[in-house]
Order: C-alpha cells, then structure tokens, then sequence
C-alpha cells in the first residue's frame, strides 16, 4: 500500500514546476524549469509567427500572387488568424478589431505554443541526462503553472480595464453600476466591483486547472508502469503497463485538442471581457443605424 | 467537467498520498513557483508582444486588409464590368433586332418588287405573246391567201392549158386572163359562201 501511495505521490512532483536558480533561503526561484520554458516558449512563437508573417505581407509587386500567403507555416498562422480576427474578435469587437488584433493574437499563439510544447516530454529527455534541479529535468508545460496563468490573466485584466478607462472613463466607471438606477447602485457597485476583480481569476484557474488535470493524469498513469512490472512480474505487470500506456498516449491525444481549446477561450473570453468595456451599447446602435442608412441609400 | 473530476480525484489521492509518503515529498504541490515565475512570464509576454507587433502584427494585418481591399475591388471592378457587359450585350441585342427588322423589311421590300417585276414581265410576255400570236395568225392567213391565190392562178392556168388543148386551140393572154379572173371571182364567192 505504501508503495502505490508512493507511486501516487510522485506524480504531482513530476509535473510541478522546479528551482533551477534560488536566492539563499530558496523563498525566491530565480529561475525554474517555468521561467526556462517561457522564454524558449517565446522564441518558438517568435521562429513560428515572423517568418509567416514576411510570407503574409503583401509583396512589393502587388501581383496576384503577392496577395496570397506563401508557405505551410504561413497558410497555417494566417488561417488562424484570420479565423480568431472574423469570427471571434469581430463578433464582440466590430469595427475596432483591428485595433485590439495585436495582443489577443499574441495572447492565442503564445498560450497555445505554451500548451502545445508542455506536452513534449523535454523534462523527461533532459532527466535521462541527469540535467535540471537534482537530476529532475529541464522541461515541463509553462502553463500549467498559476503563477504563469494569473500572470497572463493580470496583463489580460490589466489591457482591457485601462483600455477602456482610458478610451472613455465616464462610461467605465457608469459600467460599474451595471446599469441600474441610482438608488441600487450600493448594491450594484460592490457586486461589479467583485465581477471585475473575479474574471481574471477565472481566466487563470481555468487555464491551469485544464493544464494541469491532464499532465496529472498521464503522469499518474506512466507512474505505474515501472513500479507494477516489480511489483506483479513482466507478465502480469506488463499487461497493466501496456494498458497505462496505451491509456496515457489517449489522454495525450487529448490534451493536444485541450490545448488548442484553452488558448481559444482565454483569448475569447478575454476578448469578450475587453467588448464588455470597450463596445457600448449606443455605438452598437450607431452603426447598426449607419449600416442601415447606407444599406437604404444603396436601395435607394 | 471531466478534467475538473479527474484533477479532484488526483488531488484528493495525492493530498493522502503524501501524508504517508515519504517526507521529501512533502513539499511538493501542484502551486509551486514563486512570483519570480510571474515577473518571468509578465517580461516575457511583454517582449514577445513588443516583437510580434513590430515585426509581425503589422505586415500580417496590413496584408489582410490589403487583401480584403483587394478583393473588395476585384469584386466591385468584377460587377461594374459585369454591368457594362449586360449594357454592351443590351445594345448588340438591340443593334441585332433593328438588323433583323431591316433585313425582313429589305426581303419584304425585295419580293415585293420581285413579285411586281414578274407581273410586269408576265403581262408583258402576255402581251407579247398575243402580238406574235396576232402577226403570226396575220402570216398564216396572209400566206394562206397567197397560197390559195396561188393555187387558184396556177388550177386556172393549168385549166385553161387543158381547155385549150381540149378546145384545140390557143387562147391568147387576154382571154387567159379574163378565164383566170373570171374563175377566180367564182371561186373567191363559192368560198366565201
């Protein structure tokens, strides 16, 4: 019994993050297998994005040909793009999504590239070679720590509440009322207050928690593998170790479209949260108005 | 809902794991890390944003409105052409009726001077035709006259000839004549009787 609860422990220190570099007293990690990642996860994003985004730009030439992106990995970053940019962004944004474009893109591929890589065993390569923190590897899904996730969730809070504070304080600070007449706004206010400050919170639990649940499954389950080959035998035992296997290789599979998933809501959800603050109501109106003249002038 | 159970599930078995493990793993939590990984990830998505914009944003968005532009152009280039060519084809349409118009009026035009100029060339042939008709029945009676003239002159000599020979005598071209002329006024009333 004490075996299997060690075979269970193991798990989450396989998964969690680990100091590469602490100050003294290790309260502070300089740098950890997280930081590692983060950064090599950045460079990725940027070797993925700017030479797609080269092939994208429209060539000096202006022929037919220039128009049209050149490349796999161009066709791939431009087809997400343009996916994110009409569907999702222009839906809650309208006219001003070229505008916030930038940075929700951003926020998409750098969590995916994030996810995506995680699930790339580089920790247990590198720990074959005896590198990292006490031979624990360098590696591991940078996302899957909250301290990443509430530091991406606090840039996300942080973009859309200034923006629109600074795009029109005096609608900012009435959204905070929620609409309700004065004499409720005692009540309204605090409630606001609390739904403001609770969405990157749930921006960043959401992201690590889906992160993290998966990595801990497969974790769990390839943790058997060895210790059940001792335990029953290469027969007995081999045949509950091909199942964890096979079983950690679904999950896997699995959690790629997870990760393509988390990026999507993060950035949707971030999205919609900038479209709450930023997209008011009469200038919905306005443009509807504005379509509707000139869809009537073109009648006419 | 699947990977919140699965993750309460871990967490749960691992809370109790790792009370009766060993004491090493103690310390470990699925929160590890310290506010250094939050600065890290604050500087460096703040660096990968800087980066992108400049050398990535921009071209891929100014190549996607320039492609919108592009094809918001093409298409409306694509509908004024395809008006103008629904006018070009309205006015050949048009050009072709009035072509096909003079055309049946041109063949109505020519066959009715063609039916004229057979009526003409028909009555005129009619005409003709009576005329040569005419002269011809004009000849025929006229070289019939000539011929019964000339039969009735020749019957009354060769009569007088026989006469004379029978009458053993010779009649001089006084009397012959008288005879023949006399002969022939017999003959002119017994053939108008």
């Amino acid at each position: 019994m004490i075996d299997l609860l060690m075979v269970l422990a193991s798990p989450v220190g396989h998964i969690t993050d680990k100091p590469l570099l602490t100050n003294a007293d290790g309260s502070l990690w300089y740098i950890s297998n997280v930081t590692v990642m983060l950064v090599v996860n950045a460079i990725l994003t940027m070797l993925l994005i700017i030479p797609a985004a080269r092939r994208i730009q429209t060539g000096p030439a202006r022929s037919l040909e220039d128009f049209r992106a050149q490349g796999i990995s161009a066709n791939l970053v431009e087809s997400v793009c343009v996916y994110m940019r009409e569907d999702v962004f222009r839906d809650v944004l309208g006219d001003q999504t070229d505008r916030f474009c930038p940075i929700l893109w951003t926020f998409f591929w750098y969590i995916l590239v994030c996810n995506l890589v995680g699930l790339i065993p580089i920790l247990d390569i590198t720990a074959m070679f005896g590198l990292g923190h006490h031979g624990h590897g360098i590696g591991g899904t940078a996302t899957q720590s909250i301290w990443v996730t509430g530091a991406l969730a606090i840039i996300a809070f942080l973009f859309y509440n200034v923006t629109a504070f600074i795009k029109d304080p005096k609608s900012y600070l009435l959204h905070m009322t929620g609409g309700a007449p004065i004499f409720m706004w005692p009540i309204m206010v605090p409630v606001e207050i609390m739904g403001t400050l609770i969405k990157p919170f749930a921006l960043a639990i959401r992201l690590f928690a889906n992160m993290t649940g998966g990595h801990l499954v497969i974790a769990v389950l390839l943790s058997f593998v060895g210790p059940v080959i001792h335990a029953l035998g290469p027969a007995a035992g081999g045949g509950v170790a091909a199942v964890s296997i096979l079983g950690a290789a679904g999950i896997n599979m699995l959690e790629v479209l997870v990760g393509f998933i988390q990026a999507y809501v993060f950035t949707f959800l971030t999205c919609l949260f900038l479209g709450q603050l930023v997209v008011h109501e009469h200038e919905e109106h306005e443009e509807h108005d504005e379509d509707h003249s000139h869809g009537s002038a073109q009648t006419a | 809902m699947k990977k919140t159970l699965s993750l309460t599930v871990m967490i749960t078995l691992l809370t109790s794991s790792l009370a009766l493990a060993a004491e090493g793993a103690a310390e470990e939590t699925l929160f590890a890390g310290t506010i250094a990984q939050s600065i890290a990830a604050i500087l460096a998505f703040s660096i990968l944003f800087g980066v992108l914009y400049k050398k990535a944003w921009g071209p891929i968005l100014s190549g996607l409105q320039d492609r919108e532009e592009k094809i918001a152009g093409d298409l409306a280039q694509a509908q004024q052409s395809a008006e103008d060519a629904q006018k070009t084809l309205a006015e050949y349409q048009q050009k072709l009726a009035d072509a096909q118009e003079q055309t049946r009026q041109l063949i109505e035009e020519s066959r009715a001077e063609a039916e004229r100029l057979s009526a003409q060339i028909k009555d005129q042939a009619q005409t003709d035709v009576g005329k040569i008709q005419e002269r011809a029945q004009r000849d025929i009676h006229a070289a019939k006259e000539q011929a019964v003239n000339e039969l009735y002159s020749q019957a009354a000599t060769l009569s007088t000839d026989i006469a004379g020979r029978i009458l053993k005598r010779e009649l001089n071209p006084a009397d012959q004549q008288t005879i023949v002329d006399e002969s022939l006024n017999e003959l002119r009333q017994a053939n108008n009787n």
